[in-house]
């Protein structure tokens, strides 16, 4: 079995030298990938004249999302592989997968994220804390909010400890909060 | 349905606000999810019906849009409603290339084996909307995000657009709990909209700058003030939707099946991040549109201010080389105009793209007073009459390429025809 061998490649111009670099040009979102020998990437660059500076910012591209001056690396770089694993709890997401995309999974997926956001968020926005307006919390629905997950945690407990009487009220009782939150004064 | 759709006249085309003359219109989106479901991506369709039920309930018992009626979006029977919102820019559509389906014409239906992968694909599109009757004001539920408001005004009046759309929030809010963190603002699926979730997007009418090649230098300079400055032009679309499943195709609990079909076509006007618009110099019909870029670490206002003050530049800007154009090359723009006129009486065939171009040489026509017996308000009702959806619903049925550049050209040759 050959382990520990890696494939050797002829230079994908001139098919005489080996390859000793792999050149990604991305173009238009699309990318384009060469093996080539030292000559042939030299040639290449002058050839093309883009070299490794972005000549002209991409607009018509994924959003908002525009290619900043080249002193940053991309943002899924600046981030080690491990920690790219990093799982939301609650919906599943991976920081990988949030990188590659530019979209979270779930709110909490902020909480669990937050230190690798400013990574990303440094690119897309102008601050890294929120200074516009907030939702108006009415009081009585927060109240109603605390209420609805005391009264959760109660009935895990319940269940768990085999009080299924008790269970059964919360639940009912849980239930009326919740329609009452979605629809609020339908059943006053 | 949709032919009471056309009937009415989109009021954010009036061509009645401020600045009329170069400003086509203002248009602001509010983007919101709700606390608690996952976002978009990862929820279940059990999930989507919830927060759609949740939504619409709300929307009633509120009354936000008492005048106003609910169009469901999430099957492919509703290809001709969704066209027609879309091109009004009542709802959002995708780019093609963000969807990373294989190539097809405009107007083609695609269903084939791969497209079932399709579904770990963020389905941005949305399965539902509520318009108000003047078309004025939308709310999109699950496409871009659980909810998006959309208010849409005539010519540039940001402040009163986004008063209108501030307080319709917080008569949502009142009734439905939002993603929000003190330190990230309103919770977005997608990152370029987190914070505020403030979208500002003005179109703009620029034949004059076109012509003296001025718009990249604007553009540049959008860019040093945190905006983006694009091209209007016809692209290639998409909306997927759920496909109904067929009898003999069962779906097991454990592998359900699931088919998402992409419905293509080439259109304007059907995008909410900017994603239908390409680099200024790629414009068509001399149709621009100013965007903002950033949505965190600034409020609402500055946003508001911050555009306000360059598209009022912008239009300045317009008007001088309007003026200029007049007094120093007024038969090239009298040449242009005439020309275009002749387009529109004689035409047996005409594209998208051309008809755009034509109506802004008419526009610029009518703005200049060479041009007497037609108004902007006729020209902006038009820039939608040639869009696809209308013209295949105005020709009374589903029609291939040559048909719709048959009917568009019928339609322009009986509007400019002396009677």
């Amino acid at each position: 079995m050959l382990e520990g061998v890696f494939a050797v490649m002829l230079c994908e111009k001139c098919h005489k030298n080996l390859a000793t670099t792999r050149y990604a040009e991305v173009v238009d979102g699309k990318v384009k990938e060469l093996h080539l020998c030292a000559d042939c990437l030299a040639k290449h660059q002058s050839e093309s004249g883009a070299g490794f500076e972005f000549t002209k910012p991409v607009l018509a591209g994924k959003g908002p999302r525009e290619a900043q001056s080249t002193s940053a690396r991309p943002p899924r770089q600046r981030v080690q592989r491990q920690q790219r694993q990093v799982r939301c709890r609650y919906c599943g997401q991976t920081l990988d997968q949030v990188l590659k995309s530019g979209r979270m999974g779930c709110s909490t997926c902020y909480e669990t994220f937050g230190e690798y956001l400013d990574t990303l968020l440094q690119d897309l926005q102008l601050g890294l804390r929120h200074r516009g307006k907030a939702p108006h919390v009415d009081d009585l629905r927060a109240r109603m909010h605390a209420d609805l997950q005391t009264k959760r945690a109660l009935l895990r407990s319940a269940l768990r400890t085999e009080n299924y009487e008790e269970a059964a009220c919360l639940r009912d009782e849980i239930r009326v909060l919740e329609q009452e939150l979605v629809a609020p004064g339908k059943d006053a | 349905m949709a032919s009471e759709l056309i009937d009415r006249s989109s009021a954010w085309l009036s061509g009645e606000g401020p600045e009329a003359a170069v400003v086509v219109g203002s248009e602001c989106s509010l983007l919101r999810d709700l606390a608690d479901f996952p976002f978009l991506p990862r929820c279940s369709d059990s999930e989507k019906a919830s927060i759609e039920e949740r939504i619409v309930g709300v929307l009633t018992s509120v009354g936000l849009l008492d005048e106003g009626r609910f169009y469901s979006l999430a099957s492919i029977d509703c290809e001709a409603e969704a066209q027609i919102l879309a091109e009004r820019r009542l709802v959002t559509y995708a780019r093609a290339e963000d969807i990373d389906l294989p190539r097809a014409g405009p107007g083609r239906l695609l269903d084939r084996p791969e497209q079932r992968e399709l579904s770990a694909t963020p389905v941005t599109a949305p399965q539902g909307v509520y318009v108000a009757d003047d078309h004025s004001m939308s709310v999109m539920i699950n496409g871009p995000e659980h909810l998006c408001v959309r208010v849409l005004v005539s010519g540039l009046q940001l402040q009163e657009a986004w008063a209108r759309l501030n307080m319709a929030d917080d008569t949502l809010a009142s009734a439905l709990d939002f993603a929000f963190d003190e330190r990230y603002g309103y919770l977005t699926g997608d990152l370029a909209y987190a914070g505020t979730g403030f979208r500002i997007n003005v179109i703009l009418h620029l034949p004059a700058l076109a012509m003296t090649n001025a718009v990249h230098s604007l553009a540049d300079s959008a860019k040093t003030r945190r905006q983006r400055l694009q091209g209007v032009r016809p692209m290639v679309a998409v909306r997927l939707c759920p496909r109904p499943v067929a009898t003999n195709e069962v779906a097991s609990d454990s592998a359900p099946v699931k088919h998402l079909v992409g419905i293509v076509s080439e259109a304007i006007y059907g995008d909410l991040s900017g994603a239908l618009c390409a680099a200024a110099e790629d414009a068509r019909g001399d149709l621009y549109m100013l965007s903002n870029t950033v949505t965190l670490g600034v409020s609402e206002e500055e946003l508001v201010f911050d555009l306000r003050h360059f598209a009022a530049e912008i239009v300045k800007e317009e008007q001088q080389a309007r003026e200029t154009l007049l007094k120093e090359g007024a038969l090239r723009i009298e040449d242009r105009v005439a020309r275009a006129v002749g387009l529109a009486r004689s035409a047996r065939l005409l594209s998208l793209s051309e008809a755009l171009d034509m109506l802004s040489s008419i526009r610029l026509g009518v703005a200049t007073g060479l041009v007497s017996d037609h108004r902007i308000v006729d020209i902006n009702r038009l820039l939608l009459d040639v869009q696809n959806g209308h013209v295949r619903m105005k020709a009374g049925g589903p029609c291939d390429e040559w048909a719709v550049s048959r009917e568009r050209a019928n339609m322009i040759r009986a509007r400019f025809c002396p009677n």
